[in-house]
């Protein structure tokens, strides 16, 4: 499902923020991808989204070269792609309901196919009960649960998440990372970038750790690490 | 399709609504540049219709030996009429040279009081479809001992071809200039409106929008304001184009400045649907870039 090849990433042609990056996830994981702020995550996850251009080597997302990968293509990877951030980036004026069908209008959806599409993942999230409301009337756990409704309303294969519980406390981040658990659970391959080690050392997944650029463990199974 | 046609018209009828000052400002660029392209325009009609009248009435004047038989001059008005280039021979007698000389001078009669009514040639006045080839004349009559010479105003003609052509390139010129400026102020303006959206064309492509679905409700908005625009210069276009009418002097033709004409109105519209989708597409190009 994703794919690096001697993966390096050089901003300014001097700050190295990824080192000769080989990883190889399958359809259906649950990764994460783990290590110190300015150890690379968040450029990885850039470079999967096409928001960074890779500097070396090869990408494969979703079955698509990304090197290869003509500008006016990249529409089309995203949607391939959920991505879910730190800061939500929900849109204010608009209500939970149509923050998410929102995200389905975009891309051509018709309205007939936008409404059950739209009350099924909102209920998956646990939202059925707050359609109407705007994200300012929301704790940041269900902001966070609406934004992952609308990463995921269009069924992507990928659903990428970058520190999606930084600005959560323990309890309601280990509600997100169930969330995305049972997300998971449909087939979708989930990879989350964070640096939260109850999260990781509870979930018992497959942890990529990075330090510097370089990974420097991949592991089924895995825990946070002793390193920091 | 459908769904998304209506999807575009609601996103810019309520954005051309919730930014009412931001749309006012800009239908008023769109207008004020039309109106100057619309002046270009008109002016450019103007002094082409003006021109064209000036050279309809330059002659060639072909003055004759005072020594002449009938046969010569026939046989010279053979010669020039059997020539492409001229339009129309008409001849001058010695009488009504004088004649005409006297009408000409009217106000200064010591000129012609004790004149002989003989001393003016008579002459044939030549009327070219070409003014500028007043060459052929020369050529055909400059041997003929009929002939005293032939007075040609073709420094007034090159001089008129001359100022004519700067005018065209001026004009295009100065229609290039406006537009890009139409444009540019356009995505100036239309500039403020997208930034207040900046959020929602991030999440828009975050979750896979073609950069032409971002654009389209920007394009529409500005192709709205753009024909509003104009409509507004036609308007002021043909208060101008009235008043100007009244200003000039009774001898200048004034067709170009009746109306406004059907052609031009659907050039100004035209326009103003270029220069609004152009000057949107290119506010929004910034947004859709970062």
């Amino acid at each position: 499902m994703i794919k690096t090849v001697h993966l390096s990433k050089v901003y300014r042609g001097e700050v190295k923020a990824l080192v000769d990056v080989n990883i190889d996830i399958s359809k259906g994981e649950f990764v994460f991808l783990v290590g110190p702020s300015g150890s690379g995550k968040s450029t990885l996850t850039k470079i999967f989204t096409k928001d960074e251009e890779p500097s070396e080597g090869e990408v494969f997302v979703a079955g698509r070269p990304l090197n290869k990968l003509p500008r006016w293509r990249v529409p089309y990877l995203r949607r391939a792609l959920g991505v879910v951030f730190q800061d939500f980036k929900l849109l204010e004026n608009k209500t939970v309901y149509e923050n998410v069908s929102f995200a389905l209008e975009v891309i051509g959806y018709s309205e007939p196919r936008i409404r059950p599409l739209v009350v099924q993942t909102l209920e998956l999230v646990g939202l059925s009960d707050k359609f109407d409301r705007k994200p300012h009337e929301l704790s940041g756990g269900e902001q966070q649960r609406v934004s992952i409704a609308r990463a995921f309303v269009n069924r992507p294969q990928i659903l990428i998440a970058d520190e999606p519980t930084g600005n959560l406390d323990p309890a309601t981040s280990l509600e997100i990372v169930r969330l995305l658990d049972r997300i998971n659970r449909t087939g979708t391959t989930v990879v989350m970038a964070t640096h939260a080690h109850a999260i990781v050392d509870a979930m018992r997944r497959r942890v990529i750790e990075l330090e510097g650029g370089h990974v420097v463990r991949d592991q089924d199974r895995g825990v946070y690490g002793t390193r920091d | 399709m459908a769904l998304k046609v209506g999807y575009f018209v609601r996103e810019a009828t309520t954005n051309l609504r919730r930014n009412k000052l931001m749309t006012v400002a800009a239908i008023l660029t769109a207008g004020v540049s039309l109106l100057l392209l619309g002046g270009v325009f008109t002016l450019g009609d103007f002094v082409n219709s003006v021109t064209g009248q000036i050279e309809s009435q330059i002659e060639v004047a072909v003055y004759l030996n005072d020594e002449i038989t009938d046969a010569q001059q026939q046989d010279i008005r053979t010669t020039l009429e059997g020539l492409d280039v001229v339009k129309e021979v008409s001849y001058i007698s010695k009488p009504e040279a004088f004649a005409e000389f006297k009408r000409l001078y009217q106000d200064q009669p010591a000129l012609y009081e004790n004149v002989d009514e003989d001393i003016l040639p008579a002459s044939f006045r030549v009327e070219l479809a070409d003014p500028e080839r007043v060459d052929v004349i020369q050529s055909a009559l400059q041997r003929n001992p009929a002939v005293d010479q032939v007075v040609d105003q073709r420094e007034t003609v090159q001089r008129l071809v001359r100022f004519t052509g700067l005018l065209r390139t001026f004009s295009f010129v100065m229609i290039v200039v406006l537009l890009g400026a139409a444009i540019l102020l356009i995505s100036n303006t239309t500039q403020l409106a997208i930034y207040a959206r900046r959020r929602e064309i991030e999440i828009q492509k975050l979750v896979g929008a073609t950069n032409w679905f971002v654009r389209l409700p920007f394009m529409l908005e500005g192709v709205a304001a753009g024909v509003a625009g104009a409509l507004i210069a036609l308007l002021l276009l043909f208060a101008g184009k009235t008043l100007a009418r009244s200003q000039v002097p009774a001898f200048i033709p004034t067709t170009s400045l009746h109306g406004v004409a059907f052609g031009q109105t659907i050039w100004l519209v035209l326009l103003g649907i270029v220069v609004g989708a152009l000057g949107s597409a290119v506010a929004v190009r910034r947004f859709l870039e970062a």
